[in-house]
C-alpha cells in the first residue's frame, strides 16, 4: 500500500508538470461559464450579428437556471469529454512505446498497482475539474439567469461525474491493451456514443445502463435530488469498471513490456 | 468609444482572464519544451490567435513528453 501511494504520488506530480492539473479544470471552468454567459447576452448577440429586417421582433423565451445548467453539462458531454479521452489516451501506450514503464516494471512494482495509480490520478483530475467547472457555471447561472437548488447541483455533478469517470477508465485500460492512441481515442469515443444511443433507444427499458447517467444528472438536476433509477446505473457503472480496470491488469500483465 | 462602454466587463472579464492564463501557461510550456511536434514557431500563432482551441491543441498535440 506505501508503495501504491509512492506510485500514486509520482502521477500527480507529473500531471502537475505537464500542466494537466492547471489547463484541463481551467477548459472545463471556461466551457461550462460560457453558457449562462452566451444565453443572458442571447439577445444582443442575435441583434449584433444583423441581417434582421427593421422593426423585426423576436421572442425570446425567458431562460431557466436548470435549463442552462443541463445545457452546460451537454458541452461537458461533447468538447468536455473529448479533451478528457485526448488528454489520457496515451497513459500508458505512450509510456511503453518510450520505455518508461518497462523501467518501472523491472523493479518489484506489482502490475495492478502500476495501472491502478495511474487510473486514480486520472480519476482526481476529472472529478476535480468537473466539480470546479460546475460549480463555476451555477455561480453564473445564479447571478445571470435563475436560481438553481444545491442539492439539484449536487446530485447532477456526482451522477455526470461517475460517467465521465466511467469513460476515462475506459481510455486507460484501453491504453494498457492497446499501441496506437489514436484507435485508443476513437474507439473510447465510440463506445460513448454506442452507449448513449442504447439508452435513449431502448426508453423506458434499460433504465440500469451506464448510458443513462447523463440524462439522470439532467433529471436530478431538474429535479432537486436523485431521479428515480439512477442507482441502478450507478451500481452498473461501479461493476463495470472494476471489471474494465480487472481485464486491463489482466491483459496487461500477458503483454510484452517494450514495444 | 462608446460601445465599449456598453459591455458589462464585470461578467465578461472572468472569461478573458482564464482564457489570457490558459495561452500565458502553453506559451510558458512552450518556450521550455527542447521539442513539439511540428514546427515550435507554428504554436506560436495557434495558441494566440485560436481562442480556447489553440492552447488546448498545443496541451494535446504539440507536447512531446520526452
Amino acid at each position: 500500500m506505501k508503495q501504491w501511494f509512492v506510485l500514486f504520488r509520482k502521477e500527480l506530480l507529473e500531471a502537475w508538470r505537464n500542466y494537466k492539473w492547471i489547463w484541463i479544470p481551467l477548459v472545463y471552468v471556461m466551457l461550462g461559464i460560457m453558457q449562462p454567459i452566451s444565453t443572458y447576452f442571447l439577445p444582443e448577440i442575435l441583434e449584433a450579428a444583423g441581417g434582421l429586417p427593421e422593426g423585426a421582433i423576436i421572442q425570446l423565451p425567458e431562460p431557466t437556471g436548470v435549463e442552462v445548467m443541463v445545457k452546460a453539462l451537454g458541452n461537458y458531454q461533447t468538447l468536455g469529454l473529448l479533451i478528457l479521452v485526448l488528454a489520457f489516451m496515451g497513459t500508458i501506450s505512450a509510456e511503453r512505446v518510450s520505455g518508461v514503464a518497462g523501467m518501472v516494471l523491472v523493479k518489484p512494482v506489482s502490475f495492478a498497482s502500476y495501472l491502478t495509480a495511474k487510473w486514480a490520478s486520472a480519476v482526481c483530475l476529472t472529478l476535480v475539474a468537473t466539480v470546479l467547472g460546475v460549480l463555476g457555471t451555477w455561480y453564473y447561472t445564479e447571478e445571470l439567469i435563475g436560481p438553481v437548488s444545491g442539492s439539484a447541483i449536487l446530485a447532477g455533478c456526482l451522477l455526470f461525474g461517475l460517467w465521465l469517470t466511467l469513460l476515462v477508465t475506459l481510455t486507460i485500460a484501453l491504453s494498457a491493451m492497446m499501441r496506437s492512441s489514436g484507435a485508443i481515442a476513437f474507439v473510447t469515443l465510440l463506445v460513448a456514443a454506442a452507449l448513449s444511443i442504447v439508452s435513449s433507444l431502448s426508453g423506458t427499458k434499460l433504465s440500469w445502463m451506464p448510458g443513462r447517467l447523463t440524462n439522470y444528472a439532467g433529471a436530478a438536476i431538474a429535479q432537486g435530488g436523485m431521479p428515480d433509477g439512477a442507482w441502478g446505473a450507478v451500481i452498473s457503472t461501479v461493476i463495470g469498471m472494476i471489471l474494465l480496470l480487472y481485464i486491463a491488469v489482466s491483459v496487461f500483465r500477458k503483454k510484452e513490456l517494450v514495444a | 468609444m462608446n460601445e465599449l462602454q456598453h459591455i458589462p466587463w464585470g461578467i465578461v472579464a472572468p472569461l478573458i482572464i482564464l482564457q489570457l492564463i490558459l495561452a500565458v501557461i502553453a506559451l510558458i510550456d512552450l518556450v521550455r519544451a527542447e521539442r513539439t511536434n511540428g514546427p515550435k514557431w507554428m504554436w506560436v500563432p495557434i495558441i494566440l490567435f485560436v481562442s480556447m482551441l489553440g492552447p488546448i491543441s498545443y496541451f494535446v498535440l504539440g507536447r512531446r513528453p520526452f
